[in-house]
């Protein structure tokens, strides 16, 4: 699948907000000021619109991006449009709430925090929902999404923390977070990308009985929206290279920054993972292949 | 409407290829292009038309594979449309319910008043059957040509989709699948008609047929037919005798 | 649920819907073009068009882009620049026609040799054909020459008739369907409805071609054979059908010259000629009697086997004794062939098997009665299901016209020519070859000033039918009806440039062109062929072909090398006719015409080639295109064709003739063309049932050709397995007669024209060394492009925006290619550089590619990086027009030695991969420039949107 920016993006940016919202809604976070608690919704807020945002500029007609929410019975992209909104929304009244009270509604906050983590769910089953792309057709994959989410938002609240506070208290936690996060994303490494496809040229053309099927000619010469779109190739070696940073920036080095203890280096640790999970979203849509490149002559 | 309909149409309207004449003429994909192209929604639009990487919006393609076994290969020209999916997952995924599957007909449609272009029903279709306008930016798709099929506007003889219309060697038949009496349905009973992707448990509605038994060899059997056959000179005088005979019973 | 969308399911289609023919191909349909607001909504198939019944092919639906290409021609041109360089002005309709007019004027007073005429893909023969007449030149032909000239003219010397567009299969009957060497073919559509309707009846087709592609895939036996072997494979056949005594002994004798006594004397002068009575009627031995009388006779049963003597006591045998003595023969047993041919012995003899199992064993009968030419009346037509089709496969090799003579005496020998569920002629054929004129413009005959006392093209029957002068010197340009190519009856187009750039027979003055990229794809050697067309003679300092007028609707390559520029309307645009004078388009069941006319308004200034011919031919003062007075006959086409008698009662248009609407002869009709826009642009005249069938010996046919206007008395015949035209050119290299070939090619002449067809294997071959040149090269037409002209269709040119090499899997595993490496493929005469993909559903020695995908930078009004340029290429740059150079120094064209065809398919090569880090296509040329007064192509295109208002307006 081609990694378009606007939606890698979209689905890290909003995910570490979300993350960010999920502590925020459970109070977990080191409010030394109430104007801290407008700052902080300011942040979490930003970056989930932020990645809203980005993601409408993958739309050809954002004009008509409100129609989006009318299906949540069945699309998950609906659904997700649907969470984002009312994540938000709850957001800005409980800050506001807690802002005015002083006090921290603590139900308003618990809701939150859910909607956050059904929010990241929603965003992760639409790509784990579709059977034509094996990859992410896997129970892990909003699990992965998950973990991220919420161990970004550790890292973002750590790092909060180490600000507004001048030290952070939150190492364990956060590695345990890391470990826990990159734990899972490895699983799914090893099992979604290894998963033996049904679908193969055979299949997809229904002449495997006949002997096997390769693409002569393609029905056009050059390359056409749906092989720019899912018939997007990266070399093995690259992916190889990739994956290595990644994992290096998201999980060893914000591991190794944590304990470091050096204070501006924890402020940088979000950052840092949050460029290797850039990275590591950029590979989940590359390495991803969509059995429409069966009738392309790709045999998965 | 995103959602299926609760009772899926008893008429399920969709087409039936038969691979064993297909010759992989174009003449359907063309013919769709242009029908389409001027139809009720945006145009099918190309570009770069003139000049390199050119591409566009196109609703119906011909493959063609090669399907090899060790001692023969068969070219297989390969059209490939929407095949009007009873469980099709490209409508239950559009977030705007733009993508929808006609009650009455089971026709899958894009209204694209409301498609945003978000393409997430062709990442959600197996078989590339949705392409994205490149300059209106929405989705498109076979539409069967519900515009001509119950078309008053139009001789009753023509109102079938315009690729069926225009094939030219008939490899493309038009009907009622769900009518289990239908010609169309009654060609996949004798024919073994089949399903592209039954894993992905679609449910297509169109039907492929598939190539009837061919002797397709390649090179590779000349070596095993030299040993199996051995050489007859011709008899002279047998085959004048047989002219004789023969003359003389004409005259 | 919601409620669903509700949607207009019964749109207004169009305004008005005009019935016209396509022109996207030769094939010729009809077709609906639907109107709305003066644009083109939508073009199909007309339901009631005897050629495509409705249907529409890739290309015919597309012709909505290729009437708005960018670049169509918009006002006649005058040259600037260097030729080439595609630098033009602007001039005026009466500029450029003063200017051709002087150009023409001049030579035709003086030698109108001068002038070489040739049309290309011209539809409108029956016009060029008759305007060269009247101006004189012998110098005329149409593409025929390097088309398929070997499969029409074999079709004519030994049937009266050809594949090609003139018979067909008896779709509705056939039970075996064999085809040879078709990829596409000129019956495009009728073809593929006829395999559809096959497949739908269960019949077996089989095709015999080294690539499996098309008709190829759907067939149901695929025969893998050797390129230009064919010939071998079908005397196998006929060997195996005789071994097995499985031939039509009754229809052999009934209906060809098989029974026919031919003269036994070798080394004399009537060696192989046929045994005449007085009357000169050939003779046969009578079974019965043991007399010698003539084959007119009823009920005649002949004797084939024995020789006997004429009254002079020279020896005759019959020509059924001769093939014997030909065929019966161990050479051709299928294990003599089969390493040759590559088609293994045991399917050679399954295929015998099968035609001679379906012949015999299935014949059908039609409960029709009928009367033979010799007055016997048959209460049914008997019919043997086996029909054969062959196009360019078989055509295009140097050995292709006997080849194609060896395939027509396989449907002979099986009793399948013309009968129920055999092949079948469409009318206006069958015609014997005596009844084709022969070429006219002999040396003496050419007057300054006068017209040809002939059509320019024809059918020589002997050596004293050729057109040379008194040393044996071509008459013609493209040296056509010389000793090089006798039987040329098409001409050589592909001769003309180099022999005219060689002043080879003699320099011209104007080469004047219609309708021919011959800059280009419809060359041999290309870069050449440009090279000679901007060649400049040292001592004149002017070019080397000092004219060139050119006539196109699109800026091809061609137009750039062109001095003056006529160009046409789209097809869309103006008057045309589809003549039964020209190449027809009649079903076998029924005789069919047909016009175009402008469907859509001409909003550029430009003008139909064929009025403009006519006003030339007006200004020239050309008899029969200006009255007693000098003023014009003809306004233009559209009169032309309505008013125009090639003899009393007959004309271009053979439908609503008369007053009354009379079919075939009748006086011209003023509201002719208005009747056939009334009729849906066609007409069409069904045979009577006792005509449908062996139309070449029967006299209802033969009566309703002569009410058609066809012929103007009955002229039944009988098909020549054994050619006796042929025979005389062989007597003539024997030193026989007063016109005999020139030293040089007297043992080819000799070898090549045999009475009864032998293979021979094609010249290319021979001459380059089999292990440095070991695989065969060739080309086939992609269905949804049509030659050059599709590429500026932006529709089919996603389709086939580049073309690759395919190469056999055995080829690619020699040479370790795999799918997407650059190779270099080299010939005896250039090498090019390409991408390669590999195939396994291919002959093993063979590699092919799409025919005139490769494009000129700059041509056609695509960008110079468009795919065509940068990775679509020509085999013709490896094709050369000459034979390699022979020990004598001289060198053949690269051509069949009896019609001047030329030999595209023979071509051999050698292959080696090339640097991977050095890709892209080899040779590249300079960027042509587009004349300036082009519309600048739209980098978007969104058709249809115009129609967008409306599509607002639900109903
Ligand atoms: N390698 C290889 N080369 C081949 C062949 C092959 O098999 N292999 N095949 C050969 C054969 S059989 C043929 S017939 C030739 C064909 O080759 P060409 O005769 O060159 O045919 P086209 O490319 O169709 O080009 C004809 C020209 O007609 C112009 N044209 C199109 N429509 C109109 C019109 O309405 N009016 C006018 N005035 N001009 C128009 C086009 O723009 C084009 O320039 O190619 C030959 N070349
Ligand atoms: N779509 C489309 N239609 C066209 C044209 C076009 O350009 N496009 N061009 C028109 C013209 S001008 C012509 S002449 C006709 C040509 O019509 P075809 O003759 O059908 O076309 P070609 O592509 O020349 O096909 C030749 C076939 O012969 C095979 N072949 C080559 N060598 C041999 C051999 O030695 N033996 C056998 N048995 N087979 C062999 C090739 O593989 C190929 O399949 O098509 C006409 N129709
Ligand atoms: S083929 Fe694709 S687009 Fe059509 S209904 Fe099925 S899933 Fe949807
Ligand atoms: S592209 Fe349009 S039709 Fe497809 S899912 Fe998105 S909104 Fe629905
Ligand atoms: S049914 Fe209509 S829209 Fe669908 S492929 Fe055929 S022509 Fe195109
Ligand atoms: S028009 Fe018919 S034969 Fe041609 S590609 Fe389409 S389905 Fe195949
Ligand atoms: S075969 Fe196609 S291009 Fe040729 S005349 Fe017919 S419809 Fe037109
Ligand atoms: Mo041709």
């Amino acid at each position: 699948m081609r990694p378009a920016w606007s939606i890698i993006v979209f689905t890290s940016l909003s995910g570490l907000g979300l993350g960010l919202l999920f502590w925020f809604g459970l109070g977990f976070v080191a409010i030394n000021d109430p104007i801290d608690v407008i700052l902080f919704t300011v942040l979490g807020v930003m970056a989930v619109s932020v990645g809203l945002m980005s993601s409408l500029l993958h739309l050809g007609h954002p004009e008509r991006a409100w129609r989006a929410l009318s299906q949540w019975r069945s699309s998950w992209l609906s659904r997700e449009g649907v969470c984002a909104v009312a994540t938000i929304l709850c957001t800005l009244i409980y800050s506001v709430v807690w802002y005015i009270d002083g006090e921290r509604p603590s139900t308003l906050g618990l809701v939150v925090a859910t909607l956050s983590l059904v929010t990241v769910w929603t965003t992760a089953m639409i790509y784990a929902s579709l059977r034509t792309v094996l990859r992410w057709y896997h129970p892990l994959t909003p699990w992965v999404y998950l973990a991220l989410s919420v161990c970004g938002g550790l890292l973002a609240l750590n790092a909060w923390e180490q600000v507004i506070v001048g030290q952070s208290s939150l190492t364990e936690i956060t590695t345990i977070g890391l470990v826990i996060a990159f734990a899972v994303k490895l699983i799914w490494w090893k099992r979604a990308g290894n998963q033996q496809s049904e679908s193969t040229p055979e299949t997809a053309t229904g002449l495997g009985s006949l002997g096997q099927v390769d693409l002569l000619m393609s029905p056009h010469t050059e390359e056409n929206w749906l092989q720019h779109e899912m018939g997007f190739v990266v070399a093995r070696r690259h992916i190889h290279r990739l994956s290595q940073i990644a994992v290096a920036l998201a999980f060893v080095l914000p591991l190794a920054a944590l304990w470091s203890g050096v204070s501006w280096l924890i402020v940088l640790i979000p950052i840092i993972h949050f460029a290797g999970i850039l990275i590591e979203r950029w590979l989940f849509f590359a390495e991803a292949k969509h059995v429409v490149t069966l009738f392309y002559g790709e045999r998965h | 409407m995103t959602m299926l309909p609760e009772e899926p149409s008893a008429k399920k309207l969709g087409l039936v290829i038969d691979l064993d004449i297909c010759v992989g003429c174009h003449a359907c994909v063309v013919n769709c292009k242009e029908w389409n192209t001027g139809s009720e929604g945006a145009p099918l639009s190309d570009v770069n038309a003139y000049g390199a990487q050119q591409t566009g919006a196109w609703l119906n393609r011909i493959h063609t594979f090669e399907v090899k076994t060790d001692s023969t290969a068969q070219v297989v020209h390969f059209p490939k449309s929407c095949l009007h999916c009873t469980d099709a997952p490209c409508v239950t995924v559009c977030p705007t319910g733009a993508s929808y599957k006609r009650v009455d007909d089971g026709i899958v449609l894009v209204n694209e008043d409301h498609c945003i272009g978000c393409g997430l029903c062709a990442w959600a279709c197996p078989y590339g059957a949705r392409e994205m306008d490149p300059v209106e930016q929405v989705m498109k798709k076979c539409t069967l040509c519900v515009d001509r099929i119950y078309n008053e506007n139009l001789p009753e003889e023509d109102r079938v989709p315009a690729c069926v219309r225009t094939c030219p060697t008939g490899a493309r038949a038009f009907g009622d699948l769900g009518d289990p009496e239908s010609d169309v349905s009654q060609l996949v009973r004798d024919r073994g008609g089949f399903d592209l992707m039954p894993e992905q448990e679609t449910s297509p509605v169109n039907k492929y047929l598939p190539p009837r038994e061919k002797r397709h060899l390649i090179a590779s059997d000349r070596s095993q037919s030299e040993s199996s056959t051995e050489q007859q000179s011709p008899d002279m005088n047998g085959f004048w005798g047989w002219v004789d005979t023969t003359l003389a019973k004409l005259g | 649920m919601k409620a669903q969308p509700a949607i207009n399911t019964q749109p207004k289609v169009s305004d008005e819907v005009r019935q016209t023919t396509c022109y996207m191909c030769a094939c010729r349909c009809g077709i609906n073009v639907h109107l709305k607001d003066g644009d083109i909504r939508y073009i199909e198939g007309n339901r009631n068009h005897p050629v495509n019944q409705g249907v529409l092919c890739a290309k015919g639906s597309a012709g909505i882009m290729q009437h708005n290409s960018p670049a169509r021609l918009r006002a006649p041109l005058k040259r600037v620049g260097p030729r080439g360089s595609g630098q033009f002005e602007e001039i005026s309709w009466d500029e450029a026609l003063e200017t051709a007019t002087q150009w023409l004027g001049e030579i035709r007073q003086k030698d109108p040799r001068k002038l070489a005429f040739f049309t290309g893909r011209d539809q409108s023969q029956a016009l060029t054909g008759w305007w060269a007449q009247q101006y004189g030149t012998p110098n005329f032909a149409a593409h025929g020459g390097f088309c398929s000239v070997n499969m029409a003219a074999a079709g004519i010397y030994t049937l009266g008739g050809a594949f090609w567009e003139f018979g067909s299969p008896d779709w509705e009957l056939t039970q075996l369907f064999m085809m040879f060497g078709v990829a596409e073919d000129h019956d495009s559509n009728p073809i593929k409805m006829g395999i559809g309707r096959l497949k739908d009846r269960g019949v077996r087709v089989i095709s015999v071609n080294p690539v499996q592609t098309g008709y190829s895939a759907v067939a149901d036996d695929w025969v893998s054979i050797t390129p230009g072997t064919d010939g071998l494979l079908i005397q196998s056949l006929i060997y195996e059908l005789l071994r097995t005594n499985q031939i039509d002994l009754d229809y052999l004798i009934r209906y060809t010259n098989a029974a026919w006594l031919v003269i036994d004397a070798p080394g004399t002068e009537k060696h192989g000629l046929f045994s005449r009575n007085a009357d000169g009627d050939p003779q046969v031995l009578c079974r019965t009697t043991g007399q010698l009388i003539s084959h007119r006779g009823r009920g005649i049963i002949p004797n084939l086997t024995d020789a006997t003597v004429d009254p002079d006591g020279v020896r005759l045998v019959s020509v059924f004794s001769l093939m014997i003595e030909a065929w019966l023969s161990e050479e051709f047993a299928p294990e003599a062939t089969e390493s040759r041919t590559g088609v293994p012995a045991s399917r050679v003899r399954q295929l015998a098997a099968e035609l001679a199992q379906v012949a015999f064993e299935q014949e059908i009968e039609i409960p029709i009665e009928w009367t033979d030419w010799k007055g016997e009346k048959h209460q049914s037509m008997k019919g043997r299901p086996v029909s054969m089709h062959a196009m360019r496969g078989i055509s295009a090799h140097s050995n292709g016209f006997q080849t194609c003579r060896a395939l027509h005496i396989l449907q002979l020998l099986l009793g399948s020519v013309d009968v129920p569920g055999g092949f079948r002629f469409k009318p206006p054929y069958p015609k014997s070859v005596e009844m084709h004129p022969k070429p006219a413009g002999h040396a003496n005959t050419i007057q300054p000033g006068q017209p040809l006392s002939g059509a320019p093209l024809g059918y020589p029957r002997s050596p004293d039918d050729l057109l040379i002068d008194d040393e044996g010197r071509p008459v013609r340009i493209d040296k056509a009806f010389s000793w090089d190519a006798p039987l040329s009856a098409h001409g050589l187009m592909h001769m003309v440039i180099s022999n005219a750039h060689a002043g080879d027979p003699y320099p011209i003055d104007v080469l004047f062109m219609y309708m021919a990229n011959m800059a280009w794809n419809s060359s041999m050697n290309s870069a050449g062929v440009i090279e000679m067309l901007t060649d400049i003679d040292a001592e004149t300092g002017d070019y080397k072909i000092p004219k060139l007028i050119y006539s196109d609707a699109y800026a091809s390559e061609m137009v750039a090398y062109a001095d003056l520029v006529l160009p046409d309307t789209t097809y869309l645009e103006r008057h045309d006719c589809i003549s039964l004078l020209d190449r027809p388009i009649c079903e076998p069941d029924a005789v069919a015409d047909a016009i175009r006319w402008p469907v859509v308004e001409l909003k550029r200034n430009v003008r139909g080639f064929q009025s403009v011919l006519l006003d030339l031919g007006a200004r020239l003062g050309l008899p029969g295109m200006v009255d007693e007075s000098g003023a014009p006959m003809y306004r233009d086409y559209a009169d032309y064709i309505m008013n125009h008698q090639r003899k009393p009662g007959v004309g271009p248009l053979a439908g609503f003739r008369g007053t009354g609407g009379e079919s075939g002869r009748g006086e011209p009709n003023a509201k002719q063309l208005d009747a056939y826009i009334e009729n849906g642009g066609f007409w069409m005249h069904e045979l009577p049932d006792a005509a449908r069938y062996y139309k070449a010996q029967n006299a209802d046919y033969q009566q309703f050709a002569v009410e058609m206007g066809f012929y103007d008395a009955p002229a039944p015949y009988v098909y020549q397995i054994y050619s006796e035209e042929l025979q005389k050119f062989r007597l003539a290299a024997e030193g026989f007669g007063s016109t005999q070939p020139p030293e040089h090619l007297r043992e080819r002449v000799h070898q090549s024209f045999t009475p009864l067809p032998e293979w021979y294997a094609p010249f290319e071959g021979e001459m380059v060394s089999e292990s440095e040149f070991p695989i065969y090269a060739l080309t086939q037409r992609p269905m949804a492009m049509y030659h050059s002209w599709g590429s500026q269709n932006p529709w089919l040119r996603q389709i086939h925006g580049h073309n690759p090499l395919f190469v056999s899997s055995e080829i690619a595993r020699q040479h370790a290619i795999t799918d997407g490496d650059w190779v270099w493929v080299r010939s005896h005469h250039g090498r090019i550089k390409v991408q390669a993909v590999v195939m396994h559903a291919l002959n093993p020695n063979t590699v092919w590619t799409w025919n005139a995908i490769g494009k000129r930078k700059g041509a056609w009004q695509l960008d110079p990086d468009a795919p065509e340029a940068t990775k679509g290429f020509l085999l013709n740059h490896l094709i050369h027009e000459l034979l390699p150079e022979r020990g004598d120094g001289l060198r053949w064209a690269n051509s069949d030695p009896i019609t001047g065809q030329a030999a595209w398919y023979d071509l051999k090569v050698s292959i080696e991969k090339a640097d991977p880090n050095d890709p892209g296509v080899y040779p590249e040329f300079p960027t042509i420039e587009a004349p300036g007064n082009l519309i600048k192509p739209a980098s978007t295109v969104t058709y249809g949107v115009q129609f967008q208002t409306k599509k607002g307006e639900r109903s």
